[in-house]
Formats: C-alpha cells, sequence, structure tokens
C-alpha cells in the first residue's frame, strides 16, 4: 500500500499493479507472436507506440508542473482576477490552428510535439486547480494562516492537498486531449509514432490497423485503471 | 510584563458590500483591553461586525483606522464551521499546527493522543472529517487549536452551527479546559447565555457600524447556575443593551 502523505492510499490492494502488469504483458506478448507475419510491422507498432505514450507522459509532466506553478502563483491572489480572462482567452484559441506556429518555432521534431501537446493539455488542469482555489472556503485558508502555513509549507500542506480533486480531473480530461494531440501532430507531419502507424497500415495492413487500435486502447485501458480510477477514488475522499 | 494580553485602540473598519459596490462602515472607534487569562465574550446584533473585529485581532485582517497590540506568543482559533480539513484525519487535523511549527513527530504524537483523548475523540483517531458529526468535528477544531499550547483562544460562534444539546455539552467541556490550559479566550457570539455562562467579562457592541456600547463584568461563580436570579438580571440588561 503506497504511504505518499497523509495517509494516502494509491492502490486498492497490494496485488493490484503485478496483475495489471502481467494482463498488459500477456496481452503484448500474444499480439507480438500471433500478430503480423512481418515482424517489422510489430516492431514499427511497439516502438511507435512506445515513442507517443512517451511523449505523452512527458508533455503532460510539463503540463502539470506549469499548471501547479501558476496556479499557486496566481490562485489566490489579485493577479488571478486580471490573468483569468486572459487564460480563458488562449485556451479557447483551437490548439490544431497554431501548429504552424510550432513547426516554424520548433520543426517537425520529437520536442515539436511534445510542447504542443503540452500546450493543450495544460489548460483543463489549470482551469480546474484554478477553480478549485478560487472557490475554497475562506475559512479553510484562514485556519491554514493561524495555524502558521506560510510559504512553501503553505503550497505543501495546504494549496497541494486543496487542489488536489482539481488536479485529477483536470489530468483525466487533459491527458485525453493529449492523446489527441499527440496522434493528431503525428499524423500531420512526422516519421514515427503511432499516429504514423495508424496512419500508414490505414490505407493498406488493415491487420496492423486494427492491432495498433487495440493495443492503443489497452494502454489507455490500463492507465485508467492503474492511474486514474485509484486517484479518482482518493480524490473523492478529500471532499468535505 | 504587561497586564493585558490584548490592547484594541480605536478599532474603525469599513467593508465593500458585494451588492451595491459602496464601502460600509462596520466597526467604529472600538478600544478595550483583555488581561492575561480571561475570558471574554463579544456580543452584539447579527452583522455588528464581531467576527470581523475577531479577525481584525487574530491578524487575518488590517483595521482601517486602530491599531491592535496583541502579546499572544501563540495563538489559535476555533472556527464557526470547524475549517478543519477534509483531506486530513482527526490526528492529522489536530496535529496541523504542531507540524507547521516543525515539532519533532514523537512530540507531535504525544501531544495529540493526549488531546484526542481529552475532547473525547478517542476510536476516532484515523476518521476523516466527513465522518463525524458536527459535534464531533468541532471538537476536532478545539483539540487543533489547543494541540499549539495557545496563551491567546480566538473562537468565532464556536458552537452556532450545533444543534442545543450538543452545544451546551461543548460549552461545559470548554470551560473545563480553560480552567485546565489557563489561557485568554476571545468568544465572539450571538448569543447572550453562551457569554454569560462562559465569561468573565462580555463586550457588547451595537448594530453596524459597531460600536463598543457596554463592557459587563461577570461576577456568578462558575459553574454558572443558568436558572438563577442574578444570571437573569445580567441577561436582560445586556440584551436591553443591544436592543437600545
Amino acid at each position: 500500500m503506497a504511504r505518499i502523505t497523509y495517509g494516502f492510499k494509491m492502490i486498492p490492494h497490494r496485488y493490484y499493479i503485478p496483475i495489471m502488469i502481467v494482463v498488459l504483458c500477456t496481452l503484448f506478448a500474444l499480439v507480438y507472436i500471433f500478430g503480423p507475419a512481418d515482424p517489422l510491422v510489430t516492431h514499427t507498432l511497439y516502438t511507435g507506440l512506445l515513442l507517443s505514450v512517451f511523449r505523452l507522459f512527458t508533455a503532460y509532466s510539463i503540463s502539470l508542473v506549469a499548471a501547479l506553478f501558476l496556479s499557486l502563483l496566481i490562485g489566490q491572489s489579485k493577479l488571478g482576477d486580471a490573468l483569468l480572462p486572459v487564460f480563458d482567452l488562449l485556451q479557447n484559441i483551437p490548439s490544431f490552428a497554431l501548429i504552424p506556429l510550432f513547426i516554424f518555432f520548433f520543426g517537425y521534431t520529437n520536442l515539436m510535439v511534445i510542447i504542443f501537446a503540452a500546450s493543450s493539455i495544460l489548460w483543463p488542469i489549470l482551469f480546474y486547480v484554478l477553480h478549485a482555489l478560487r472557490t475554497a472556503r475562506s475559512d479553510w485558508s484562514d485556519a491554514a494562516t493561524i495555524f502558521g502555513a506560510v510559504g512553501v509549507k503553505r503550497d505543501l500542506h495546504y494549496f497541494l492537498p486543496l487542489a488536489f480533486s482539481a488536479v485529477v480531473t483536470g489530468s483525466i480530461v487533459g491527458f485525453s486531449i493529449g492523446w489527441e494531440a499527440v496522434i493528431g501532430v503525428e499524423i500531420i507531419g512526422l516519421s514515427s509514432g503511432i499516429g504514423v502507424f495508424l496512419n500508414q497500415t490505414l490505407s493498406g495492413d488493415r491487420t496492423g490497423f486494427a492491432l495498433g487500435i487495440f493495443l492503443l486502447l489497452l494502454v489507455v485501458f490500463v492507465l485508467n485503471r492503474l492511474v486514474w480510477m485509484p486517484l479518482l477514488r482518493e480524490s473523492q475522499l478529500y471532499a468535505e | 510584563m504587561p497586564n493585558n494580553i490584548l490592547e484594541l485602540k480605536s478599532i474603525s473598519h469599513s467593508l465593500t458590500v458585494a451588492e451595491t459596490g459602496k464601502r460600509e462602515q462596520v466597526l467604529h472607534e472600538i478600544s478595550f483591553e483583555v488581561p492575561y487569562g480571561e475570558f471574554v465574550s463579544i456580543v452584539g446584533p447579527s452583522g455588528c461586525g464581531k467576527s470581523t473585529l475577531l479577525r481584525i485581532i487574530a491578524g487575518l485582517q488590517k483595521p482601517k483606522h486602530g491599531k491592535v497590540h496583541n502579546e499572544a506568543k501563540k495563538m489559535a482559533m476555533v472556527f464557526q464551521n470547524f475549517a478543519i480539513f477534509p483531506w486530513l484525519s482527526v490526528e492529522e487535523n489536530v496535529e496541523f499546527g504542531l507540524r507547521m511549527a516543525d515539532i519533532p513527530e514523537k512530540e507531535r504524537r504525544s501531544k495529540v493522543r493526549e488531546l484526542v483523548h481529552e475532547v473525547g475523540l478517542s476510536g476516532f483517531e484515523g476518521k476523516r472529517p466527513r465522518e463525524l458529526s458536527g459535534g464531533m468535528r468541532q471538537r476536532v477544531g478545539i483539540a487543533r487549536a489547543l494541540a499549539v499550547s495557545p496563551d491567546l483562544l480566538l473562537m468565532d460562534e464556536p458552537f452556532s452551527s450545533l444543534d442545543e444539546f450538543t452545544s451546551e455539552r461543548l460549552r461545559d467541556e470548554l470551560a473545563r479546559l480553560w480552567q485546565k490550559y489557563k489561557m485568554t479566550v476571545v468568544m465572539v457570539t450571538h448569543l447572550v447565555e453562551e457569554a454569560i455562562e462562559l465569561s468573565d467579562r462580555i463586550i457588547v457592541l451595537s448594530s453596524r457600524p459597531g460600536s463598543l456600547r457596554k463592557i459587563e463584568t461577570v461576577h456568578l461563580p462558575h459553574p454558572r447556575q443558568k436558572r438563577s436570579e442574578e444570571y437573569f438580571t445580567l441577561f436582560d440588561t445586556i440584551v436591553s443593551e443591544i436592543e437600545a
């Protein structure tokens, strides 16, 4: 049982992770053994999927850090009143419309996909967290102040727990937006990734395409069961 | 060492009314002192600025005019709606102020155990606030405040969210804890009975803008007999001051 802080229980029971890993490995092995006759296809599929997952996780990590940093900076200050409309305007710009701008600055590179995806994932996390901080009961903030939660201690022991549920909800929404962003950009102009694989196999190798979709769904399902559902369950305990 | 833990000098304050956007004076020229170890209640009609005054005393709000001399080395507060953190268990809530003060874990644990027992929450240490009744939540709030060993305890209508039975039991417990821990208490309440039952002195505020109408000293012995003639006389005096 993972005990991170304040009795935080992320995993429902001790065999949860091993069981999910075994299921995942078995399915991947079955695809590898009984999949397309051409091992190159399977290899491209696996490396593509891994690369896309890597891009997504890196983008998510950047977004999470940026969203938390911005939220802590302006969450309960008057600066937030001025910046919120600006953020609202920015998040309403369709992200794919900005792709030429990202390509202009970063070219058709790994970094471009990551930065582009991060710029899409950021908004739901930021808005959920800002909403949580700005609508929190004022007496909680007073209590935190009275009992000495200032500076970094306030961030760690008051703001972050207060924002936890919002971080989880925002992350779930952000992650699905992130998948779209990563796969979309890969299809548009990259040479590797699950998006490229799906795009290439759709016109010829239907088995490869089906396998690609199957493995993609499997990764999404496992992430959901292994990460988001336990976090969502935990976040409910944070509610009043 | 000065005799007073708290001195308020000509405190005036105004707030912006959300509906109209206009500033309205809520407190006008309030001055009083609170000696060490005294239990003082602030009473007044609804909206007279009692809670604002307490927030000013706590340092959570700056007054527009006037000064607060607060000699307290450690201050704690008990809130009307408990303000205990829903993400923490009972013992983690009680421990909060000690954790912020970097008290070593062993010392923290022992203090928390003692206080959880003191407020009658043994067996509920691991529970989250949402699993507790209102009375139990306020006990957590009181234990959290006592944990930091405050020399000044501020209480903002601490029993007004509770039913009468629970409120009465908690008042008795508060009186016992006050005598045991010997801290100074400043309590805001709109219930005159509550103020008479617990206080050494009662500060009566007028309606908005709240100004000091009278400071009434309570000479009744503890535990207070709520059906005595003196009790009713004092009650009538204070109520007539508020209504005047």
